[in-house]
């Protein structure tokens, strides 16, 4: 068994194409389970190291350890079920190829430890998000696409930048030889390495002042498309930044200030959605200030909170897809994802879903969002970041003020349409709603899981 | 039309912007001490070890990097799939006015064969001269350009062949890297014996490796030439 | 996760919730959702069962959100903006505060908390976040701009909810972190000083403020305020002859309010009338309701001989004590105002001229309102006549939390060695005299008039048109605003406060939003711009 089977089948799946053209989409769940059977398969065995060329110096490492294998089951798990959610899209080829590929090009982002290599799954997973912001086929979707073909060309550039100093300053690739190698290079350039990394992947992660693009992104991209941005593609620029930076041992000042720029991002993206008019940029803005919460969460080097932000992580993924999928549902009927449309609609089971995703994200019990903003505060108390508690839970205030709105609109206001959830979503939504109550009330075994990662991640890759 | 409506504030805040950071960044670059790396010479010290090609960077490509070279065609097929989501609605089935020339319908049959052909070498003497799957790729989708601005629209070009082409070629590199690892241990590893340097027959998966790539590259190329030499813009100018 | 321990303290909470919810099951109501009240009913449980404060906390939290959804079906837009602020910014404020114990003490179970090696500051500033939350669930001053509004909209049944239970979580985890957690040597005086002149302030600026009231439901509301606003007063001299007032009032409190929310909705119910200036003159149409009526706001008063006495009695055994006088007068100028509320009660719905013309054709009140009234009634008589029969268990609880038993001197006798009554003999006089005086009006009866409908008042000499409010007490506490302070307290209104900050946010809003519409040009000159600054700190 290799690791690169997790890179390789789903692009064969997307290359043959032409051969069952119209089964695609049974091929991509067929793909996606063996997928997950490989994950399981490799469950046992972690943490491993596979060296995919043998040769150095140039040799590409995939590393699949604890942390790396949370995000692989955990993008495999969206993917699969997307796929089997969507089962029913006849016509719908062209999603299903490029989101193939966009598995792949995530996992790589998320196994690989070479960083030329993470530069070519990082340009795999832009390239597939852009085609999907685009799949819309109109003005607003073309629009969108082009505004982020352009913004993350920008950010390729910089991280190319990066990584092109380091490898000519160090004459390796491997992050494990870089880590080791990082502060023997000359201080100016290793400023303007970080600094790079930063711009690039800031861009990608959605962090302050570089995010001014995901709103209009997200409301060009066709909603179920855009719980994928949120749950897996931001989520696996996340993890790599910050695998590189604990691998390069970066100082507590550089650190301090990404806590910074976490902070604010989280403060002004939640503002932002206070007055906003359209549900899905709200859920836009939600994303954006997550983010912003688990960037200030990660970038503490603290075992506790690191672990409730990987906690965050998969229960915000799992939140996200629900309310996306759910908005998908309610778009249908209503042609508009506007407040006023959102109010409108008459169906218990969504408004229960909704209900539970916002108060999981807002991280209030007994959902599973409270156990992992309770984790988070709990490191950063025992950090003493007292601050940053008080910021966080004032900061929380304003996401819960729109979300209540949000759900009293609905409760109050006539009803226009009467929306009949197909069984199959039905059940899928329930299985989320239910996963979500589950790891609220028992997050245990999960809580162990991710504290053994957020030690891995904080160590870093280390030289062999 | 005045100065100031033709370079507007922003556009000289931009420049300035960029020729301050241009400076800082020289700056950054220029004072930095920098230690000389020995990574070309390992490589070529390793390359006759583990290749025995006559091309080093053919060896880098497909054997070394190989996984990258992967994703790189991945990304060449998501680049005009999502080029053709693009035009596919708005332009497509669009003519092509050939330019109606006899010579140049005659030429174009004379030389559509030995383009093709040469590409062909080039790809499979990528691991033997400069050149390769993706220099010999673009050579066969240009004879494809010429058959097009030659005929026109009664060039019939038979898209299935085409897409199976494109489908075989990559999932062949893939199913390539994979009974590698079946076999031999890694993703896109050597499997079969070396031979002699500068023979054809030598370096073991490398050339199977550019053909599928040069296939597959010449594919692509001309899926994207007939996309754009079918749109409005194409044909007015 | 989820770990429970049953205490004295609990079971007397939890005790009046059951009480509280099973009798609230029989009355008719439209907007009854199993699930929400279940939802509650699980919440309340597991706040005053909690041993440990990640428990209270979900406790807490669920109360807070399965109340808004059951508020949000009747209630507007502000009313539920402020719950949401008011409520989670409370539970987030006792989040923070969990968090900080956790951070001093590194632990959440109640038995594990030891603040002997916590700074003082820390200590002083957890004690400040817990009051925080404590003040927004019970209303008290400046916190209770969200209660009245909320107690009001909410259907009628949930009004009775809101105030009878879970106005008193905020009592419970007062005691429960004060008196059992943090514990009184731990906590700074001055602090406790201020609380208890909050809960006094906000007890007498309710009492005004429902005295002004028209509409039923908001006086009661204001009238709950006030009287959680005793309790946190009494509550904050920390004493045990103060803790028992504390829980007597308590206990009185809960049922004071099921049964007159109750009343009042069973009014409503059958007038579709929430206000005083289009009721009034059913006392021959609903007598018994009446009667009820009146037994709740003789309690409610603190007037002998109903329950309401005995706990008004330990409250200011207890300032006595303490030799708190200014508080006690204080105290007892609020309590004395009460008394022109609840009057209010009785003439305005009851007493008086029939303002509502259709005032005959009122259906009867179904006979399922009587049964959270009645359970009311009896258990305020009860405690009238026997009201040492609950020491005992206050006594309970009070050594579970570590004070000294008050002194039990059998089931008549309530007070302490500074002074105590003698429920019986109270209620005996008080009955004699009542009986005297009913026998005396019964005489008195035959010989008075009836008019013939509500206009005919011509022995007055007057003949007034159909729409002229002729209810004596329309109007009344009016002149109330002529007296400057009261008038200052009744002109403040937060509204405007309120709508200050709201749009503050909304424009706040409005100018980031605008930032996440820039165009793809403008978003690359941000980032070669924000590289350029970083660049140039770093060279620098």
């Amino acid at each position: 068994m290799s690791l690169v089977y997790f890179i390789a089948i789903p692009i064969l799946a997307s290359f043959l194409t032409p051969f069952y053209k119209n089964y695609l989409r049974f091929v991509s769940v067929l793909v996606n389970i063996l997928l997950a059977g490989f994950a399981a398969f490799f469950y046992s065995r972690l943490p491993l190291n596979e060296f995919i060329s043998l040769d150095s110096p140039l040799s590409i490492i995939f590393i699949l350890d604890y942390v790396s294998f949370f995000f692989v089951s955990l993008f495999i798990g969206v993917m699969l079920f997307f796929s089997l959610y969507s089962i029913k899209e006849k016509n719908n080829t062209a999603v299903f190829v490029v989101t193939n590929i966009f598995t792949s090009g995530a996992l790589g982002l998320i196994l690989s430890a070479d960083i030329f290599n993470i530069y070519i799954f990082f340009e795999i997973a832009s390239i597939s998000a852009y085609i999907l912001t685009g799949l819309n086929r109109d003005k607003v979707a073309y629009s969108g696409a082009i505004k982020y073909m352009i913004v993350g060309a920008v950010a390729s550039i910089f991280l190319l930048l990066g990584i092109m100093l380091m490898y000519l300053n160090l004459g390796y690739l491997t992050l494990s030889s870089i880590g080791a190698g990082f502060h023997t290079m000359d201080k100016g350039i290793q400023y303007l390495v970080l600094l790079s990394l930063f711009i690039g992947f800031g861009i990608k992660t959605e962090i302050l002042p570089l995010n001014f693009w995901v709103a209009d992104i997200y409301q060009a991209t066709p909603t179920k498309i855009a719980a994928l941005f949120s749950a897996v593609l931001s989520k696996a620029y996340l993890f790599v930044f910050f695998h590189i930076l604990y691998t390069l041992k970066v100082d507590a000042p550089a650190l301090l200030f990404l806590t910074a720029i976490g902070l604010l991002s989280f403060a002004v993206a939640e503002l932002s959605a206070l007055r906003s008019k359209d549900v899905k940029r709200i859920f836009a803005y939600s994303t954006l200030g997550q983010l912003g919460v688990l960037f200030l969460a990660l970038s503490s080097a603290n075992v506790v909170v690191v672990s409730g932000a990987l906690f965050l992580i998969l229960v915000h993924s799992i939140s996200k897809l629900m309310l996306f999928f759910s908005l998908d549902l309610v778009e249908k009927k209503m042609h508009s994802t506007r407040v006023e449309a959102f109010a409108g609609f008459r169906s218990a089971f969504l408004f229960t879903i909704f209900a539970i995703g916002f108060l999981s994200l807002l991280g209030i019990p007994p959902f599973a969002g409270f156990i992992a903003k309770l984790t988070i505060l709990k490191g950063f108390a025992s950090m003493g970041a007292y601050g940053i508690v008080g910021a966080i839970l004032a900061i929380s205030l304003v996401e819960a003020t729109y979300f209540f709105r949000l759900l009293s609109a609905n409760q109050r206001s006539k009803k226009t349409a009467e929306i009949k959830v197909p069984l199959l979503q039905k059940i899928m939504l329930s299985l989320l709603a239910l996963a979500i109550l589950y790891l609220g009330l028992f997050p245990q075994g999960l809580l162990d899981f991710c504290t053994d990662a957020a030690q891995t991640l904080i160590q870093g890759v280390i030289h062999v | 039309m005045s100065l100031k409506k033709t370079v507007g504030l922003k556009t000289i805040l931009t420049a300035l912007l960029i020729s301050f950071m241009s400076m800082l960044l020289l700056g950054v670059i220029m004072n930095a001490a920098y230690t000389h790396t020995s990574l070309g010479y390992d490589l070529l010290k390793i390359n006759t070890i583990s290749t025995q090609s006559a091309n080093a960077v053919t060896s880098v490509v497909t054997y070394f990097r190989g996984l990258d070279t992967l994703g790189e065609v991945t990304i060449l097929f998501l680049s005009i799939f999502g080029i053709g989501i693009g035009i596919e609605r708005s332009d497509r089935m669009k003519t092509i006015l050939g330019y109606d020339s006899t010579l140049l319908k005659i030429g174009t049959k004379v030389l559509f064969p030995l383009i093709v052909l040469f590409g062909l070498y080039i790809i499979a003497h990528g691991h033997l001269s400069p050149g390769g799957g993706f220099q010999g790729g673009v050579i066969i989708a240009s004879g494809f350009l010429l058959m097009f601005l030659a005929y026109g629209d009664s060039y019939d070009l038979d898209h299935k062949v085409l897409s199976l082409f494109e489908a075989l070629s990559g999932a062949g590199f893939i199913l390539v890297g994979i009974l590698a690892a079946l076999a031999g241990g890694a993703f896109l590893g050597n499997m079969l014996p070396l031979g002699v340097l500068g023979k054809l027959f030598s370096s073991g998966i490398l050339p199977i490796i550019y053909i599928f790539v040069g296939l597959k590259v010449a594919a692509e190329i001309t899926v994207l030439v007939e996309y754009f030499i079918r749109t409005q813009d194409a044909r007015d100018a | 996760m989820f770990n429970f321990e049953i205490t004295a303290l609990g079971n007397m909470f939890f005790g009046l919730t059951v009480l509280v919810f099973v009798s609230l099951f029989f009355v008719p109501n439209k907007h009854r959702s199993v699930t929400l009240y279940s939802l509650l009913f699980a919440s309340l449980a597991c706040i005053f069962y909690a041993s440990d404060l990640i428990t209270l906390f979900i406790g807490w939290e669920i109360m807070g959100w399965s109340s808004y959804f059951l508020i949000a079906k009747t209630a507007d837009k502000q009313t539920l903006q402020k719950y949401i602020v008011f409520n989670i910014g409370g539970a987030f404020t006792l989040l923070g505060a969990i968090i900080l114990i956790y951070g001093a003490c590194g632990s959440f179970v109640y038995s594990e908390l030891d603040f002997s090696a916590v700074p003082s500051g820390q200590v002083t500033a957890i004690t400040i976040l817990l009051l925080l939350t404590l003040f927004v669930k019970s209303g008290i001053m400046p916190f209770h701009y969200w209660v009245v509004d909320s107690y009001s909209q909410s259907n009628d049944l949930f009004s009775a909810v809101l105030s009878a239970i879970i106005s008193k979580t905020g009592v419970f985890a007062f005691i429960l972190i004060f008196f059992q957690i943090i514990t009184v040597q731990y906590l700074q005086t001055p602090i406790l000083e201020v609380v208890a002149w909050l809960g006094v302030l906000t007890s007498i600026i309710a009492t005004f403020k429902a005295i002004n009231e028209d509409e039923a439901k908001r006086l009661l509301a204001y009238s709950s305020i006030a009287q959680v606003g005793y309790i946190v007063t009494i509550l904050s001299i920390m004493g045990s002859l103060s803790l028992e007032a504390a829980l007597y009032h308590t206990v009185i409190h809960t049922f004071v309010k099921l049964l007159l929310f109750i009343n009042v909705a069973a009014i409503i119910y059958v007038s579709k009338q929430h206000r005083f200036s289009t009721l009034g003159g059913l006392l021959y149409k609903y007598p018994l309701n009446f009667i009820l009526l009146v037994v709740g706001i003789i309690s409610l008063a603190g007037m002998p001989p109903l329950g309401g006495f005995s706990s008004k009695f330990l409250i200011y055994t207890a300032l006595l004590e303490e030799h708190k006088g200014l508080l006690l007068a204080a105290v007892l100028f609020s309590s004395a105002s009460a008394f022109l509320y609840c009057y209010k009660l009785v003439y305005g719905i009851y007493l008086g001229q029939p303002t509502n013309p259709k005032t005959e054709a009122y259906p009867r009140i179904p006979l399922r309102f009587y049964v959270p009234q009645i359970l009311g009634a009896v258990i305020l008589i009860t405690l009238g006549t026997i009201p040492g029969v609950i020491v005992p268990m206050f006594n309970g609880i009070l050594g579970s939390v570590g004070f000294e038993p008050v002194l039990y001197r059998g089931v008549f006798v309530l007070g302490s060695d500074f002074a105590s009554f003698n429920g019986g003999v109270v209620i005996g006089a008080f009955g004699l005299i009542f009986v005297l005086i009913l026998l005396f009006f019964v005489r008195l009866k035959n010989r008075s008039v009836k008019p013939k409908d509500r206009l005919d008042i011509s022995y007055c000499g007057e003949v007034p048109r159909a729409d002229v409010n002729l209810h004596y007490g329309y109007g009344m506490g009016r002149e109330l605003s002529r007296i400057g302070l009261i008038k200052m307290i009744l002109s403040r209104s937060s509204h405007a406060l309120w709508q200050r900050v709201s749009t503050l946010f909304g424009d706040l809003s409005g100018i980031t939003q605008k930032l996440y519409t820039l165009s793809a040009q403008n978003m690359g000159l941000v980032i070669f711009a924000f590289f350029t600054i970083l660049l140039y700190m770093g060279v620098k």
